[in-house]
């Protein structure tokens, strides 16, 4: 395997690392609620500003990730329970709160945008040195972005598979009305589901800052594709879909750009997604397309 | 395998035992007094009244479309009432959430999506049992499992993985974890062969009346149901035909003339007990 190809799949590792994060989130997110949520992107763009707004504070280096958590849960917790539940409770149905949530993303977005006067602000984060592994180079930050999302997904699979909780998150993403006839309190469950997928996409955006070292207020919407097309093509409400999902696109996008420059690379992430779609239509996003039900 | 009535916890809280109506007459473990229920405030069923008591089975019973799985969802509190009263152990739980009905004891098996298809056997018993204390859960699981032996050596399977009958079983020992008093069985041999549904029937029905609990059965077996009930309600265009002892109707049951003739009630029924035959007009 030549060299290029080697590097381009450990440059595809760390972009999966981010994609996958804030995937998992998203895809725990539309388990439990139904509901195809686009302001995601803009939770990701909230969580990057808290980050370069606490460097610009004197808090640096990996509290951001923290903070970043705690301004996703905020931001989702508002966009969730505030905005998306009062449209439900008015009876829209799946796709108008698809509409709801792009309009939210939107609005949120360009008025960033406007109050920060369209600039491309720089982040500052030491990368450490370059270390070697099997012909891959990663700088110490990359090995610590990675670390992250592996500690990430291990804590969200011990937490489904182990826990009361957990198991609960599943059962409700799965069978709602089931759930609520066994006597687990959904609108709790799903109140759990959003603080962790909040967190996860704050965390997202930081990581992305740490990476890109720039954040704008097109930030989340620029990376909202791919963290889609790694949740639908990881079966939309499966976590370990979702990472396998963001592993394959994540090396994809690399190998793409090693080859055919830059500007490609965002389309080999949609070129699997419509791969896979046309191979297997069903197996994609599973039994979750039979649930009509909006659980927020 | 269990205590029949004395587990009206402290937790649940909201219903009396029985020993509270000791004074007077023990109310029925389930009485629903003239209710109407439906979607958008539109009624699909509508007067109907049925009475469920410890340790037998109440069979409804109607063809496709008659409104029974809208009166088993009115039961539940998964629909709201339009009129009437639905009372547990004779405490109206008419307005209460679905949530806290499963928690004042009764359990419910619905007639698809009966189980967490992803979950294992074991997950899914353990969330039938949500609301069971931590400390006691095991020991309710184990007592469920003695009950359905066929599902021990699957506890560590997927149950998208099981059987039909596999299946329905769990759905049913899913309900029964949090040991209810009453259990609402939505038609529970649908799909399956009728060899299977005559196990199901024994292994649920039979097994459940025997140890003290009331059962809501909801069949299109008619025939095989009626042997496990001791009431029968007939539903048609969501509105009662006929109730009244299921022994009257073994043997000789004309779903044709039960359902749709003009005449709502064998004769004989309405000789047994002319003021439980509700006619339709």
């Amino acid at each position: 395997m030549s060299s290029v190809v080697v590097e381009s799949i450990g440059f595809g590792i760390v972009d999966a690392s981010i994609i996958s994060i804030g995937a998992m989130g998203f895809s725990l997110q539309f388990g439990l609620t139904n509901v195809f949520n686009i302001a995601y992107g803009t939770v990701l763009t909230l969580g990057a500003f808290a980050a370069y707004l606490a460097e610009q504070w004197g808090v640096v280096g990996w509290y951001d990730v923290l903070i970043g958590a705690g301004v996703g849960v905020i931001a989702t917790w508002l966009i969730g329970k505030g905005i998306l539940a009062t449209f439900a409770r008015r009876n829209l149905g799946l796709f108008e709160l698809i509409t709801v949530s792009l309009a939210v993303e939107l609005v949120v977005q360009y008025s960033v945008d406007a109050a920060d006067g369209e600039q491309l602000f720089s982040y500052s984060f030491d990368q450490g040195r370059a270390l070697r592994f099997l012909g891959m180079v990663f700088t110490v930050t990359e090995v610590e972005i990675i670390g992250v999302a592996v500690g990430a997904f291990v804590l969200l699979e011990c937490l489904l598979r182990l826990t009361r909780t957990g198991k609960a998150l599943r059962a409700v993403a799965e069978e709602p009305r089931l759930a609520r006839a066994c006597g687990i309190p959904t609108s709790r469950i799903v109140n759990v589901a959003w603080v962790l997928s909040g967190a996860l996409a704050g965390v997202a955006g930081v990581v992305y800052i740490i990476n890109s070292l720039t954040v704008s207020a097109f930030t989340g919407t620029d990376f909202l594709p791919l963290l889609l097309a790694a949740a639908i093509l990881g079966r939309a409400g499966s976590v370990t879909g979702a990472v396998v999902a963001s592993l394959a696109i994540g090396i994809a996008t690399q190998l793409v750009a090693a080859v055919g420059g830059t500007g490609y690379s965002t389309i080999a992430g949609f070129g699997i997604l419509v791969l896979v779609l046309l191979a297997r239509p069903g197996g994609v996003t599973s039994g979750l397309a039979l649930k009509t039900e909006v659980t927020l | 395998m269990r205590e029949p009535v004395d587990r009206a916890t402290d937790r649940r809280g909201a219903l009396p035992g029985p020993a509270a109506n000791a004074g007077g007459g023990e109310p029925p473990l389930l009485e629903v007094t003239g209710v109407a229920a439906g979607y958008r405030r539109e009624a699909v069923v509508r007067g109907i009244s049925l009475c469920v008591e410890h340790g037998s089975a109440a069979l409804v019973i109607g063809p496709n479309g008659s409104g029974k799985s809208t009166f088993v969802k009115a039961v539940t509190g998964e629909l709201p009432l339009l009129a009437g009263s639905v009372r547990l152990r004779g405490v109206d739980v008419s307005r209460w959430p679905e949530e806290r009905r499963t928690a004042a004891g009764i359990g419910y098996v619905p007639q698809v999506r009966d189980v967490f298809s992803g979950l294992t056997v074991e997950e899914n018993l353990e969330m039938g049992g949500y609301r069971v204390p931590r400390h006691a859960l095991r020991e309710h699981i184990g007592q469920v499992v003695e009950t359905f032996p066929t599902l021990k050596p699957l506890l560590h399977r997927r149950a998208g993985h099981l059987s039909g009958g596999q299946r329905k079983l769990l759905g049913v020992a899913r309900a029964l974890v949090p040991q209810p008093e009453l259990v609402i069985l939505d038609e529970p041999t649908a799909n399956l062969s009728p060899r299977i549904a005559s196990t199901v029937l024994d292994e649920a029905v039979s097994a459940l009346c025997a140890q003290g609990r009331g059962v809501l059965l909801i069949e299109q077996r008619v025939a095989v149901a009626l042997d496990r009930a001791s009431t029968v309600l007939v539903l048609v265009d969501g509105r009662p035909r006929h109730s009244g002892p299921a022994a009257a109707l073994r043997g000789k049951v004309d779903l044709g003339h039960l359902f749709f003739g003009r005449d709502a009630a064998p004769s004989a029924e309405r000789d047994a007990d002319p003021a439980q035959v509700a006619a339709e007009p």
